[in-house]
């Protein structure tokens, strides 16, 4: 009873407003839990609008519908449970018709119904209608919901511990430390910050050592980057996009890491909000901090998306929901797609707010693009960073270095074409004439024209017959292009017409061609005239055309047919003298080492960072129909949610030309938007005390649930505001209280979720926690900070054939910090997805707790527990000690505290056995540690 | 929010555990598939249906991209009429056929398999099929299917969650929350070798629902089946005794911990351990087939080359199914898309899969387990009767055939219907959420009734729409 009596003091200064009182707050919970699971199961098929039915003109789905009652009357008359027909009907004891007509209602249900209505018959449902009901939202009656109040205000001096009452005693040294540890950077503190810790709470005071050390603690960059992951929670980051094409995300570690910085360097989080919402809108007075700002605009874009619907329309407008859907539950706690379809069913959100909203979203280009020369799948938006002064010196020096390199090769190719040029006549496959299943290729480099001809084994016969018209008759060079190369026919078969009748040649056409790294010179001719040449046989005067045929009879490998050359004797000369001009022949060299350098070029670095629509006039959106892309309704002037409202919002205005965003940012982080700073303290408190004062930290709407200390809800937003929107203020404050400080006990029956906050929450340590605390204690973990992580993966995260690269299956050999693992949707890290690391696609700010046989194999079985076993094994076993003082040293170490007698006892039983059993120390000390990892000590915070 | 997860009361558990010593070891090694039913004397949670259900479980095997519906099960001599002419209608937008053929409406393509009746029911099925064909009077076809999104990534969530985005919980994860488990050592959810692309895991994921009903998985569709197993189910490097002599420590160290807060969190893991130790002792034995008679294995086509494979699949979900898991999903890897190759490809993923499923069908009768188990065969989509490219055929959400046998569905029956040419599903149109709806019905669920609460509202697997196909039920 004093319990209420002093509850009832707390919430004395807020009668006047419209939010419930404990009081009410239990009569709501009775009539959720008792009144209408029963109403619903039992009634609604025959009274609800959604049914289709009101018998006896008789609506229970609203408060509406028992208030006025069916044709009998009055059905339920609150306080006068014996005047109520309802439980005249359900008792099945009055003139009245019996209901539910073929079922009886429990004992317990009646009396349910009696207690209620004498108790004033709170029904939450009278605030509106039937859900099911359509109307029109009531936006000024929705404004009188809590959350959409402005925040009280608070004059003198207070506390949080003024608003709770803590009750228990504060937590002893030894479970203070460790928590204060696993929750500020979540890692356990070392055996020497143990004693620091417990020195200054003996010595000087417990306040001394919390306040001492969570200064230090929020000062070390591994705060960052455990704080960073609960936001990283609620920006369903993650390295890949998931969805049907499971494509990296090369850049998206730049946000991963932009908000650890936020985190550490604590970026007021009004601002943190801005550059997340419109960072590339807002003025830079540098290039880092226009490049911060680029980066922090990755929230909107590592989403998952469709990238392969073929409607690119509604894929536009399936990212603008996603986005909004994602502000709305990440920032403000409301559900906003719910009203993309339809008017909101529960909260006062209209579908023209929606449009309003998703219209601002709509101008912003996330996906774009083709990608993999496919229409049907789009890319998404990259935009380069500002680089510093240093990669852009060598970025230059690279250029110019690329562009010397491309003239000496214009060079070679222009002293190339002119000795082609002095070279004669060349005919290529082109034009010649080919009987059989050429196949067209242009694998071998070295050719003439667009491509070569090849055949395939078995498919011919296959023959060329190339024919060369001559400027004048005479002694010719003739020469043939193949490419050449291993896998080619050892014996072409050639045959030459010429004057003096036919030469057949066989050709070997692996060898390399001579001439310029294309032509193979096979032999002098006379064409047209008679012969005076060795090569030529007889003469046959007045033939001015020069035949080549090749075949592949006989040929055993694949045999190439690309173009002939002829160039007169007199010509050989001069085409020496040109390339003597040019003495670097090989131009192969020369492309190839352009080729090189091009893939050294110092890269650009580029943010996934949202930018607004270059294409596109920038405006307004029309309502979409029932949500259908191609369902035109009217169009909405861009704005905000009209519900969440304070002074002056409406007279923001968005015009032509603007995409709206940086309206958007600012409308959300105006100090008086009655949303956004408690939406944020309720997360952090909820990080430090297991359990938000909104239990529903994503949803502050009518379908959440109501704050169990709405003071204090408002004074800590109070303050968060007043402090400049510091997070690390915040947080210092709420460690500091004791409330935070409290010994952890375990929930008694008549406050099973310790609403009251009469002792600390015990709360199972979050994965990265686990897996940090087991490298840390091994000594195994990597503290430098990661970039990408996923650079290795190349374009598919995971290929559509389920083809991923092998090191996304081993992830437990890594040994960085958990926020630096790769996080590839789909094929998360098992060391932190079994521990319920959230679903990446959905905004997270209360993870599931699950406790599945998964788990336990994973401790029992994966090799990162035992290998990490065994080196704190091979640590504490070095030098000779006893067991005892081994146990002593891992009960230190892994629990941060004193092992008792009974775990000495249990301990030296344990590892006596296993080395009477002929295990060595180290292996017995190693199966013991393991079982202190399992434990469920280890893997709570208490 | 529906709980369904009952576990023994709090009271009694208690006292288990602050009365017995040492209980752990001896519940935690229990072998053999065949006695696992059996030791779910004190089911994992117990199930509330909604009516009385026709079916205990469901084997769905999936064929991973589109399996032609018009080469297979809904022959269309139209096809052969008017092969190479033009479709006297306009097809579905945002196809390949429309962006890289511009060729009108397209030309439509005979098929080349020989369609014939089959059994007492006289079922058409083509040659395609020659093993399936011999249980013409077991399948339940539905040939008015059809369902969201052309491409892959959209259709095959629709299959698998109801939702073209895949943002939503799987059928199997709805399966398990409303129905829980059948036997308390193994998951209500299995998936072998799921499909790895178009959302990978989110087709056995549980999205917003409590994550331990997502599918427990066995490899994935690209992985060969003799090397899938579960993740961390074997300890490699200490043997069995050493780890329950370590378990035992645990648990006294574990209880000493309850003891002191008597949390019911901390025995909530402390009661992970013991499942744990239960299903290391049983899956195992589980996956490994290697007790199959020869016989049996070459029922499953595990004698062949080509067969063997998918065969391994089928003979892992009728020991699943044995041992009372209750959603078990079987995938092809993603084999089922010709866009061009139809006769080549359709012949030898036919082959890969036609054997095995018929052995699925006769093993599974022959142990009476067809009269509560609920197969159901599905794709992504059918595919077009018009030509892509040379030889092939593109995607068809419009219209496609999927299958039913076993408990619950009307034997050689045939339902539905698509138009003379097979594009678009006509008489009877099944959507996907119906097929979702049907299953769940069956299943004793009512898709309306079993939902979830999330962000504020109320979620179901067929969102609002579904509608029990009544006319296949028997």
């Amino acid at each position: 009873m004093c319990r209420l009596a002093s509850i009832l003091v707390l919430f004395a200064t807020c009668s006047a407003n419209s939010w419930a009182t404990p009081e009410q707050a239990t009569k709501l919970e009775f009539f959720e839990s008792r009144i209408r699971p029963v109403l619903v199961k039992h009634c609604y098929r025959c009274h609800s609008v959604e049914s289709g039915k009101s018998k006896g003109g008789l609506h229970l789905d609203s408060r509406a519908g028992w208030q006025v009652g069916g044709d009998s009357g009055a059905t339920i008359i609150p306080g006068k449970p014996d005047e109520s027909l309802i439980i005249a009907a359900i008792s099945r004891n009055g003139d009245t018709s019996e209901m539910p007509p073929s079922e009886h209602l429990s004992k317990q249900a009646i009396d349910d119904f009696t207690k209620w209505i004498a108790e004033g018959a709170v029904d939450p449902r009278g605030r509106k209608t039937s859900v099911h009901e359509k109307q029109t939202v009531n936006i000024e009656a929705g404004r009188e919901f809590w959350s959409f109040q402005p925040r009280r205000t608070f004059s003198g001096e207070h506390s949080i511990d003024d608003f709770v009452h803590p009750q228990a005693p504060r937590g002893p040294a030894d479970k203070l430390v460790r928590r204060l540890f696993l929750d500020l950077i979540g890692l356990p503190p070392t055996q020497d910050e143990c004693r620091e810790f417990h020195r200054m709470y003996d010595e000087q005071s417990p306040e001394e050592a919390v306040n001492t050390f969570a200064n230090q603690l929020l000062a070390r960059k591994e705060f960052g980057e455990k704080w960073a992951r609960h936001w990283l929670d609620v920006a369903r980051y993650a390295d890949s996009n998931g969805g049907d094409f499971n494509l990296t995300f090369p850049e998206a570690w730049r946000y991963r890491n932009y908000v650890i910085d936020a985190f550490n360097d604590d970026l007021p989080y009004d601002r943190f909000i801005r550059e997340q919402i419109a960072g590339d809108l807002l003025p830079a007075g540098n290039s880092d901090q226009r490049n911060r700002q680029l980066i922090a605009t990755g929230f909107l874009m590592v989403s998952p998306k469709m990238l392969t619907e073929r409607d690119k329309a509604k894929m536009h407008l399936d990212i603008a929901d996603e986005q909004l859907d994602t502000i709305g539950r990440a920032i403000m706690g409301l559900t906003l797609g719910c009203a993309r379809c339809h008017d909101h069913k529960f909260d006062p959100i209209p579908t023209s707010d929606y449009y309003a909203m998703a219209g601002i979203l709509h101008n912003t280009r996330t996906a774009d693009g083709i990608l993999m020369g496919n229409v049907n799948v789009s890319g998404w938006t990259e935009t380069d960073l500002i680089m510093g002064e240093e990669t852009r010196a060598l970025a230059a020096a690279h250029q110019s270095k690329l562009e010397k390199l491309q003239a000496r090769i214009e060079q070679q190719k222009a002293a190339r074409a002119a000795s082609q040029h002095v070279a004669g006549i060349i005919v290529d496959n082109t034009k010649a004439e080919q009987t059989g299943p050429w196949r067209k290729s242009t694998y071998r480099p070295n050719h003439v024209g667009d491509h070569y001809l090849a055949t395939d084994k078995g498919k011919g016969p296959y023959s060329i017959k190339w024919k060369a018209t001559l400027p004048k008759p005479g002694k010719y060079e003739l020469r043939v292009s193949f490419g050449g190369g291993s896998g080619l026919a050892s014996q072409a078969p050639y045959v030459v017409r010429h004057a003096g009748g036919e030469t057949r040649l066989v050709i070997d056409q692996t060898v390399k061609p001579t001439i310029n790294g294309l032509w193979y010179p096979i032999g002098k001719f006379m064409f047209g005239t008679p012969a005076a040449d060795q090569n030529v046989s007889t003469n046959q005067p007045g033939m001015t055309i020069a035949e080549v045929q090749l075949t592949d009879e006989n040929a055993s490998g694949a045999v190439i047919a690309d173009a002939i050359q002829l160039v007169h004797v007199d010509d050989l000369e001069k085409e020496v003298q040109s390339q003597k001009d040019s003495p670097n022949t090989d131009l192969k060299i020369l492309e190839k080492e352009l080729e090189t350098l091009k893939t050294k070029a110092p890269k650009v670095p580029q943010a996934m960072a949202a930018r607004d629509h270059a294409k596109q006039p920038l405006g307004d959106l029309h309502i979409r129909i029932r949500g259908e892309a191609g369902n035109l309704g009217s169009k909405v002037p861009r704005g905000f949610l009209q519900v969440a409202s304070y002074v002056g919002s409406e007279e923001v205005t968005i015009s032509d030309g603007e995409s709206g965003r940086l309206q958007l940012a600012q409308w959300l982080t105006h100090a008086d938007h009655p949303l956004t700073a408690r939406v944020m303290v309720n997360r952090i408190w909820q990080q430090l005390l297991g359990r938000g004062l909104v239990t529903t930290s994503d949803n502050f709407g009518l379908r959440g649930t109501t704050p169990s200390h709405p003071e204090l809800l408002d004074y800590l937003a109070e303050e968060f505001v007043a402090n400049g929107w510091s997070m690390k203020s915040l947080i210092r404050e709420i460690v500091r209280s004791k409330t935070y400080q409290q010994t952890a006990q375990t929930a008694s029956e008549d406050d099973p979720d310790n609403v009251l906050l009469r002792h600390q929450n015990r709360r199972p340590a979050p994965a990265e926690t686990i897996r940090d605390s087991i490298l840390a204690i091994a000594g195994e973990l990597d503290r430098k900070p990661r970039n990408s992580v996923v650079e290795q993966l190349g374009m598919y995260a995971i290929a559509t054939s389920g083809k991923r690269h092998e090191s996304l299956g081993q992830t437990e050999k890594l040994r960085q910090r958990s926020i630096y693992m790769p996080i590839v949707r789909g094929a998360e890290p098992p060391s932190l997805a079994i521990f319920d690391l959230p679903n990446t696609d959905l905004v997270t700010g209360t993870r599931a707790v699950t406790t599945v046989p998964a788990q336990a194999l994973f401790m029992m079985n994966s090799p990162f527990v035992r290998d990490m076993a065994r080196a704190v094994s091979v640590q504490v076993t070095k030098e000779e000690i006893s067991t005892e003082d081994i146990i002593e040293q891992l009960y230190q170490r892994i629990l941060v505290r004193e092992a008792d007698t009974s775990d000495f006892s249990m301990g030296k039983e344990y590892i006596t056995r296993l080395m009477n059993d002929g295990k060595s120390q180290p292996e017995a000390i190693a199966s013991f540690v393991q079982i202190l990892f399992s434990s469920t000590e280890f893997r709570f915070v208490e | 929010m529906k709980q369904c997860h009952q576990f023994t009361p709090d009271i009694t558990r208690r006292h288990w555990l602050e009365t017995t010593a040492c209980g752990f070891g001896a519940l935690a090694f229990q072998a053999f598939a065949q006695q696992i039913a059996s030791a779910a004397d004190s089911p994992h949670s117990l199930p509330v249906y909604h009516h009385a259900p026709r079916a205990k479980r469901v084997i769905f095997l999936f064929m991973h991209g589109g399996v032609s519906h018009v080469d297979s099960f809904d022959p269309k001599p139209m096809l052969t009429r008017f092969h190479g002419k033009e479709l006297p209608f306009k097809g579905l937008d945002h196809l390949d056929v429309a962006l890289k053929d511009k060729a009108g409406n397209g030309r439509l393509l005979d098929t080349t398999w020989k369609f014939q009746q089959h059994g007492e029911s006289g079922l058409w099925i083509s040659d395609l099929w020659p093993h399936l064909a011999k249980h013409a009077d077991e399948l339940c076809f539905i040939k008015s299917m059809h369902t969201r999104g052309t491409s892959h990534g959209q259709a095959v969530g629709m299959v698998h969650t109801g939702n073209d985005n895949l943002l939503r919980p799987s059928v199997g994860a709805w399966v398990s929350y409303g129905l829980g488990t059948e036997n308390r050592n193994l998951p209500a959810f299995v998936s072998v070798t799921p499909p790895a692309g178009h959302g990978g895991a989110r087709n056995y994921g549980s999205s917003f629902l409590p994550a331990h009903h997502q599918a427990t998985t066995l490899g994935h569709s690209g992985s060969k089946t003799a090397d899938a197993t579960i993740e961390y189910l074997q300890n490699t490097d200490s043997q069995s005794a050493d780890q329950q002599r370590q378990l035992e420590m645990l648990n006294r160290i574990n209880k000493k911990h309850f003891l002191r807060t008597r949390d019911s969190q901390v025995d909530g893991v402390i009661r992970s351990y013991e499942m744990a130790a239960r299903m290391q002792g049983i899956a195992p034995d589980l996956i490994d087939i290697s007790n199959e008679s020869k016989s049996t294995q070459a029922l499953y086509g595990m004698d062949r080359k080509e067969t063997t494979d998918f065969g391994h699949r089928c003979l892992l979900a009728r020991r699943f199914c044995e041992a009372g898991v209750r959603y078990i999903q079987v995938s092809t890897p993603y084999i089922w898309d010709q866009h061009g190759g139809l006769v080549k490809g359709h012949t030898k993923n036919a082959l890969a899969v036609d054997k095995p499923i018929s052995g699925l069908l006769d093993d599974l009768k022959q142990r009476g387990l067809l009269e509560d188990t609920l197969i159901v065969w599905g794709t992504e989509f059918g595919r077009t009767p018009v030509v892509q490219g040379k030889d092939g055929r593109d995607h068809n959400p419009a219209g496609f055939t999927v299958w039913l046998s076993g408990a619950g569905v009307k034997s050689g029956y045939s339902h539905g219907s698509t138009d003379e040419f097979g594009y678009f599903a006509q008489d009877n149109k099944v959507h996907m959420h119906d097929l979702h709806a049907t299953i769940l019905h069956i299943l004793g669920i009512n898709h309306e009734k079993l939902t979830y609460r999330y962000a504020g509202r109320d979620f179901r697997l067929t969102d609002v729409y579904g509608e029990v196909v009544k006319e296949i039920l028997s």
